[in-house]
Parts: C-alpha cells; structure tokens; sequence
C-alpha cells in the first residue's frame, strides 16, 4: 500500500512546490499589490536605525507612488499632494519617532475591469515611541486607489474612511 | 505511546475526544461569537480603562436591534481594529449636547456612568435613518481630541458583554 501511494505523495509534493513557485515568480495583480503595501510599511515604520537610515528607507518608497499621487490621511496629517510631497511626510514621520512600527490588515483589492487600476480597502496600524518616550497607537481606515504603469503597481490616491463622521462636518 | 495518568487521565481516547471538544468551542466561540477587545486611550474612562479587556457579542446585532445606552464596538475597515464607543442616540433622535450635557429630543439624559464632564457644546442635529452617535464616557478631555459622532448599522458590531479590567 505504502509503494502504491508514493507516485501519488510525490505527484501532490511536486504540485504544490509548482503552485508556490509559479506564484512566486508570476506573481498576480493581488500579490503585487499586497508587496507594494508591505514595502510601503516596512519603509515608514523605524525602529533602533539612525535617523538617516529611516530616511534613506522613506525615500526609497518613490518608486511606490504615482508622480501626482494624493494623500488625505486625516488629522494630524495634511492633505498632500506629489510623490515628493509624501515621501517628504514619510521621511519627517520616520526620523522623529524613536520607534514606529506600521502595518497595514484587513487589505480588501478589487481589480478594475480593464486590469490597470484597482481599489483597495485596508486598516492602517500604526504604533510610535516618541523621541520623549511617549507611547501612541493609532488605526484608522484608508481607501487606496492604485494604476499599472508600465507593469508596475503605483499608489495613486489614498484617503481616510472615516468609521465615526464628527458631526460639525456634516 | 502511552501518556502518563496525570496528564490523560484513565482513559486517553476520552480525555482526547475532550481537548478536541474544548478546543474547537474555543475556537467557535471567539472566532463567531465574542470578539476580546483591549483597551486603547482614555476616552472610555472610567468605564473601560487602558490595557482592560472586553468581549464584544457579535450575535447580539444579528439578533436583535441596538439598544440607546449600551456600549459597542464600531468595525474600522475589516475589524481587526475598532472603537469602543456608547450609543447614545438612535436615528431619528434629535441629539444635542449643552454644557456637557447630553440631551435626546430636548430632554437632558441621566447618564449615570459620566464621571468626568467638561462643558462640552453640540448644536442640535437630527439623526438620519441610517445615523447611530456614539461617544466616549470620558466627556473630560478636549471635545476635538475625542473621536464622537455617527455611524451606520452595518458598523455596530455588538454589545461589550463582559470585561476584564
């Protein structure tokens, strides 16, 4: 029974080591765009680097964003609007925080029709130690508007959801 | 291999069948019904305080209506995050709010668990049909640090049932 099962353990070994590996080299639209989400958050969150190292990282992120990309994250952030614009933000958020730890769950994508654009929803997390040692957490909701250029994914526009709509701006 | 009486008991296939019982009632139970939620900010104090933990019912909404005056959790996103909030107002209540004091269709509301009051103003607005107001109980701190106002149903996760605090 054991010899009789093995072609059949293999073939399965083989089948599974071929799906992983097709999606690592292939990857589809959703996997790259979850990368791109990730890296975003690797390079805005610091933790024991020097200040000039978080900012190298920030700056990295260019290649992220579209040129006329737009953010509006909510207060305390303001609206900006240019790559340079955010990766200006980033590279301020992370040199001033001793240890910034951001992460993006609840990532929901939906793929435009024509294949280049695509909508995603997600939770941004974000947990900071000041320079003064001042402890903070913060979630909120954003809505991430990406395009394909060029065959790559680029964050286009992202804006807060607001879960609880303050009443004085109704 | 045979595991020592004090860990398996007399019989090992029963004790097994329980662990596995016990297990997956652990599983259904935070993964569908109790939502376990950690205190984060002061805007809840004195009711929930920072680092308490409350379970949240995720049935009850799907049971019944909210209930004015019960504390519930509001989903941000996909709900690995949420606020912890009182509902205080329901669609079509005309909410305001005068020195501190809440009222509902111009009637001040007794709201036993505000410990902290500062004289918070909040022109009256009617609530549309679709508009549940939440607040924090900690109606001490700055009124702009402190994240109130409505919500949509499909939000209300449910009822804080229990806490660990």
């Amino acid at each position: 029974m054991a010899a009789a099962l093995r072609p059949v353990v293999i073939a399965a070994a083989l089948a599974v080591c071929g799906w992983y590996g097709w999606g690592y080299l292939v990857p589809d639209d959703e996997a790259e765009i979850r990368a791109v989400l990730e890296r975003i958050a690797e390079g805005v969150s610091s933790g024991g680097e020097g200040g000039v190292s978080r900012i190298a990282r920030a700056a990295a992120l260019r290649h992220e964003f579209s040129p006329q990309v737009t953010v509006d994250a909510g207060a305390p952030f303001e609206r900006l609007t240019g790559r340079d614009a955010v990766i200006g933000m980033a590279a301020k958020v992370a040199g001033a925080a001793k240890n910034l730890d951001v992460r993006f769950d609840d990532v929901s994508i939906v793929l435009g029709s024509e294949g280049d654009t695509a909508d995603v929803s997600l939770t941004a997390y974000a947990q900071l130690t000041d320079a003064a040692g001042g402890h903070g957490v913060d979630a909120r909701e954003l809505k991430a508007a990406f395009s394909k250029t060029d065959g790559r994914w680029l964050v286009r526009a992202v804006t807060l959801v607001r879960a609880i709509q303050p009443m004085d701006t109704r | 291999m045979r595991l020592p009486l004090w860990l398996a008991g007399t019989n090992q296939r029963r004790t097994a069948i329980r662990v596995a019982v016990l297990i997956s009632l652990a599983f259904v139970t935070f993964a569908y019904v109790l939502l376990p939620v950690r205190g984060v900010g002061p805007s809840m104090t004195p009711t929930i305080q920072q680092d308490d933990i409350v379970f949240v019912n995720r049935l009850s909404y799907k049971l019944r209506e909210p209930r004015r005056g019960e504390v519930v959790a509001v989903r941000i996103a996909g709900g690995s995050a949420v606020y912890v909030k009182r509902l205080v107002a329901m669609p079509g209540d005309r909410v305001a709010i005068e020195n501190g004091i809440l009222s509902i269709d111009a009637v001040p509301v007794e709201e036993p668990y505000v410990v902290y009051r500062a004289p918070w103003q909040l022109r009256p607005t009617t609530l549309g049909p679709d508009e549940y107001f939440v607040v924090g109980d900690n109606r001490g701190m700055p009124m702009e640090l402190h994240d109130m106002g409505t919500t949509t149903r499909a939000r209300l996760i449910g009822p804080k049932t229990v806490g660990i605090y």
